[in-house]
C-alpha cells in the first residue's frame, strides 16, 4: 500500500485520464459530460452512504466482490465509468474517488480545452443568454465553454454559475437575503 | 436606534439610510462541500484558495447560516472549526469563502458590556452599535514601534505593588492551584483602575456561567464596569470559542491601544489608550485548543497538546505592548492566569507561559490556608521588567523588602526548633513576622501607592516591632484612616512629590507617633 502522496496522486491521475479518454472515445463530449455528472453524483452518494463506502474500502472482502457490488449499485451509469470504478474498488483505491473527480475536471481543460460552467436557473436559458454567458466565461477563463444547465424550481429567479470551484451567485434568493441582512443590521433596522 | 417619536421625517430618514447601504453587486466566491462533520469540526472538499484563519460561511439544508474558521489547509480538503450551531450542519452542505479573516466588532461602545468570543453581546442589553472591526489574529507590533515598560500599572495590592511591581505593557503571569485567589488578584487590579484612564478587559475562558455572572456583579458593584469589557466563553461554549476568546479580548484591547480617544489612529499628537487584559485562564484555552487539534487530526505532542501550543500562547502574549511615543504611547498590559495541578509549575503549559511572560505571581495553597491572603509566595514570584516602572516612593521603602522577607523565611526555618536566639536574630524574626502580616489585604480593598508606601515605611522604621502580630493589620488600617483624616499632607506630598524626602519622613514620623499613642491593642494581644 503506497503511502507516498505523489504515488497516490499519480494513481488517481491514471484513473482520471483513463476515464476522460474512454468517455471521449465512446461518445465524444456528450459522454464526457455525462460521466462528469454521474461522477459528481457518485461522490456525493458515497459520502452519505457510509456502509457502501466501508464495504468498498474494506480489504476483508475480495477485490472481485467489491467490483461486483460496484457493477450492481451503479448499473445505470455509463459503462466506462462503471469499469473504472470497478478497477478502483478491486485494487483498494476507492478512497481516491474525490481526488479522481477533481483531476477529471482539471483534465477536461487540459486535454479537451473545455471548462464546464454549471448554470442553475429557474427557467431554461434562451439562446441569446446562453451565448452571452459562453462569451463572457470564455473571455475570463481562456478555454472553450460548455454549459451544464440545471433547472431549479425552488429558485425565485436570477442565475447561479459555477466554474472551477468558484461560484457567481446572482440569484434573487441571495440578493434578497443580502438585502434583508443589510436592512436588519443598518442603524434603524429594528425600528 | 431607538426612535422615541415616530415622524414621517424619521421614517423617511431611516428608509433612505437603509436603502443607501444596499449593495446589489454580485460577488464571486469559492464554494466547497462538507464531507464530514462532528465534534465541532467540518472537513470540506474544495476551497482550494481558502486562507488560514479565513471566515467560512456554511449554509445548512434548511437555509441556516453558520460561520466557521479555516484551520487545516490540506492537499485535498480544508479542516474548519464551526463557530455556531454545530448541529445545523450536515454532510453535503455548501461552504463559501468570505475573503475575510475572522474579525470582531470593537470600540468604546463595548465598555460595560459582556460579549461572547465573537464580540456579540450576551448580557441582554441589546445590540452594541460599534463602527469598527478588528481581526482576532493580529501580528504583534515590532521592535521599532515599542518602547521599554516604564509606567506603573498599580494593582492596589500591597504585596504586588511593593515587591512584584507591574508596568504598563508588561505580561505578568498569575499562577497557582485552584482556589488560591488568582482571579481575585485580577479583579482587584481592575477595581483599582477606577479614575486611572485604563480600559480593562476580563476574558473568562471555560468558566461556569454563574462565576462570570458573579464577577460581573462584583465589578458592577464597585463601579468598575464603566471601563471594563467582559469576554466570556463559558464551559458550555464550543472549544473553538474558548480557543478564540483570549484573542478576541486582545483584539478589543488593541483597538484602544492603536487608536486615540477620537477613534483615529494614535500618534504623537493623538495618544493611544491604556488597556489591562486579564486572560482567565490560559490552561483552559490550551485544553480547548488541544481538543480542537485532536479532532482536526493534528499530531499530538507532549501531554497530547499540538506542536504549536507554545506559539498559540506566545503570539497572544506578544500582543501586550508599550507603544513608542511616535505611535501614541498606548499600552496593553496582559495578566494571563494559569491553573496548576498540586503546585506543579513544571508541567507543560505552566513552563511554557512562565518562559513567555515577564514574571509571575505565584500563589500557594498552604499560604492561603495559613491566612496569608493574597497567598503570594514572594520567594519565587518575580517581575522582570516592572522594577523600572515602580514609583520612587515605593522603591525607596520596598527596595529590599523581598530579600528581607526571604532572609526571614530562611531564618525562621532554621530556628523553628531552637530556643536560644541572640538579640539580633530575635529582632529579625520579629520584624519579618510583622512585615509578613502587614502584606495581608482583604478583597476589593485596593490601596493607592502613597498609602502602600506609608504602610511599608511604618514597618521598616520599626513602629510595628512592639505591636502584637495579630494587631498589625488593624494597626495599618486605623493608621491610614488616621493619616487620611488628620495628617492629609503626608499623602498629598507623597502623591505629588512621588518620593520620600526628609520633610515627608518627618511628617510621617510625627503622624505615626501621634497615632501610636492613641492605638489600643486588643485584649488578647496584650
Amino acid at each position: 500500500m503506497p503511502t507516498n502522496r505523489h504515488v497516490e496522486q499519480a494513481q488517481a491521475l491514471v484513473y482520471a485520464s483513463t476515464l476522460v479518454d474512454a468517455a471521449q472515445a465512446e461518445g465524444g463530449l456528450d459522454a464526457v459530460m455525462a460521466v462528469r455528472a454521474q461522477l459528481d453524483q457518485i461522490v456525493s452518494y458515497n459520502r452519505s452512504h457510509v456502509e457502501l463506502h466501508d464495504f468498498l474500502t474494506d480489504v476483508a472482502y475480495t477485490g472481485a466482490q467489491r467490483r461486483d457490488v460496484i457493477a450492481k449499485v451503479f448499473s445505470d451509469c455509463r459503462p466506462e465509468l462503471v469499469s473504472v470504478l470497478g478497477v478502483m474498488a478491486e485494487r483498494g483505491d476507492f478512497d481516491k474517488l474525490p481526488k479522481v473527480r477533481g483531476l477529471f475536471n482539471d483534465l477536461l481543460a487540459e486535454k479537451l480545452n473545455v471548462t464546464v460552467v454549471d448554470v442553475t436557473t429557474r427557467v431554461s436559458l434562451d439562446d441569446h443568454l446562453r451565448e452571452v454567458i459562453k462569451n463572457k466565461a470564455a473571455a475570463d477563463l481562456g478555454t472553450d465553454i460548455l454549459l451544464n444547465e440545471k433547472i431549479d424550481k425552488n429558485m425565485l429567479g436570477g442565475i447561479i454559475m459555477n466554474a472551477n470551484g468558484k461560484r457567481i451567485d446572482a440569484s434573487m434568493d441571495t440578493m434578497l437575503a443580502n438585502a434583508r441582512s443589510v436592512l436588519k443590521d443598518t442603524d434603524g433596522g429594528e425600528c | 436606534m431607538l426612535v422615541t417619536e415616530i415622524t414621517a421625517q424619521s421614517i423617511d430618514d431611516a428608509l433612505r439610510k437603509q436603502l443607501d447601504s444596499l449593495d446589489t453587486s454580485v460577488e464571486s466566491r469559492e464554494v466547497g462541500t462538507v464531507i464530514q462533520v462532528g465534534d465541532g469540526i467540518a472537513r470540506i472538499d474544495g476551497l482550494k484558495d481558502a486562507m488560514a484563519g479565513e471566515l467560512l460561511e456554511f449554509t445548512s439544508s434548511n437555509g441556516q447560516t453558520v460561520y466557521g474558521m479555516a484551520q487545516n489547509l490540506e492537499e485535498d480538503e480544508v479542516g474548519a472549526v464551526l463557530l455556531g450551531d454545530v448541529t445545523a450542519i450536515k454532510e453535503n452542505d455548501q461552504v463559501k469563502t468570505t475573503g475575510r479573516l475572522v474579525e470582531i466588532p470593537v470600540g468604546p461602545e463595548m465598555c460595560g458590556r459582556v460579549v461572547n468570543a465573537l464580540g456579540m453581546p450576551i448580557d441582554g442589553k441589546g445590540p452594541i452599535h460599534t463602527v469598527a472591526t478588528r481581526p482576532v489574529e493580529f501580528k504583534a507590533p515590532g521592535v521599532i514601534s515599542r518602547q521599554p515598560v516604564h509606567e506603573p500599572m498599580q494593582t492596589g495590592i500591597l504585596a504586588v505593588d511593593s515587591m512584584i511591581p507591574i508596568g504598563r505593557g508588561q505580561r505578568e503571569l498569575i499562577i497557582g492551584d485552584r482556589q488560591t485567589g488568582k482571579t481575585a488578584i485580577g479583579i482587584d487590579a481592575i477595581i483599582n483602575q477606577k479614575n486611572e484612564d485604563m480600559i480593562c478587559i476580563y476574558v473568562a475562558i471555560g468558566q461556569k456561567a454563574s462565576t462570570v455572572a458573579g464577577i460581573y456583579e462584583t465589578l458592577l458593584k464597585h463601579g468598575a464596569m464603566d471601563y471594563t469589557i467582559i469576554v466570556s466563553a463559558t464551559a458550555a461554549d464550543a472549544a473553538p470559542l474558548q480557543f478564540l476568546a483570549p484573542m478576541t479580548g486582545a483584539a478589543i484591547g488593541e483597538y484602544f491601544v492603536y487608536n486615540g480617544k477620537d477613534g483615529k489612529p494614535a500618534n504623537a499628537q493623538n495618544p493611544g489608550q491604556h488597556v489591562l487584559a486579564i486572560y482567565d485562564d490560559l490552561s483552559k484555552q490550551a485544553v480547548a485548543y488541544r481538543q480542537m487539534s485532536l479532532t482536526l487530526r493534528r499530531p499530538p505532542g507532549r501531554e497530547a497538546y499540538p506542536g504549536d501550543i507554545f506559539y498559540l500562547h506566545s503570539r497572544l502574549l506578544e500582543r501586550a505592548v508599550k507603544m513608542s511615543d511616535e505611535y501614541g504611547a498606548g499600552s496593553l498590559t496582559a495578566l494571563p492566569i494559569i491553573e496548576t495541578q498540586a503546585g506543579d509549575v513544571g508541567a507543560y503549559i505552566p513552563t511554557n507561559v512562565i518562559s513567555i511572560t515577564d514574571g509571575q505571581i505565584f500563589l500557594q495553597t498552604d499560604l492561603f490556608f495559613q491566612g496569608q491572603r493574597p497567598a503570594i509566595n514572594v520567594g519565587i514570584s518575580v517581575s522582570r521588567v516592572g522594577g523600572s516602572a515602580q514609583t520612587k516612593a515605593m522603591k525607596q521603602v520596598a527596595g529590599t523588602l523581598r530579600l528581607d522577607l526571604a532572609a526571614y523565611r530562611e531564618l525562621q526555618a532554621f530556628t523553628q526548633f531552637g530556643s536560644d536566639l541572640d538579640k539580633s536574630t530575635m529582632q529579625q524574626l520579629n520584624r519579618g513576622a510583622r512585615m509578613t502580616e502587614l502584606l495581608k489585604q482583604g478583597r476589593y480593598t485596593p490601596m493607592p501607592f502613597w498609602e502602600q508606601a506609608l504602610a511599608i515605611y511604618t514597618g521598616n522604621q520599626g513602629y510595628l516591632d512592639d505591636v502584637a502580630v495579630e494587631d498589625v493589620v488593624r494597626f495599618r488600617t486605623e493608621l491610614l484612616d488616621f493619616v487620611r483624616a488628620s495628617h492629609k499632607k503626608v499623602f498629598e506630598d507623597l502623591r505629588s512629590v512621588g518620593k520620600w524626602t526628609d520633610e515627608i519622613k518627618a511628617e510621617a514620623n510625627e503622624a505615626i507617633e501621634a497615632f501610636k499613642k492613641q492605638f489600643a491593642p486588643t485584649a488578647s494581644a496584650e
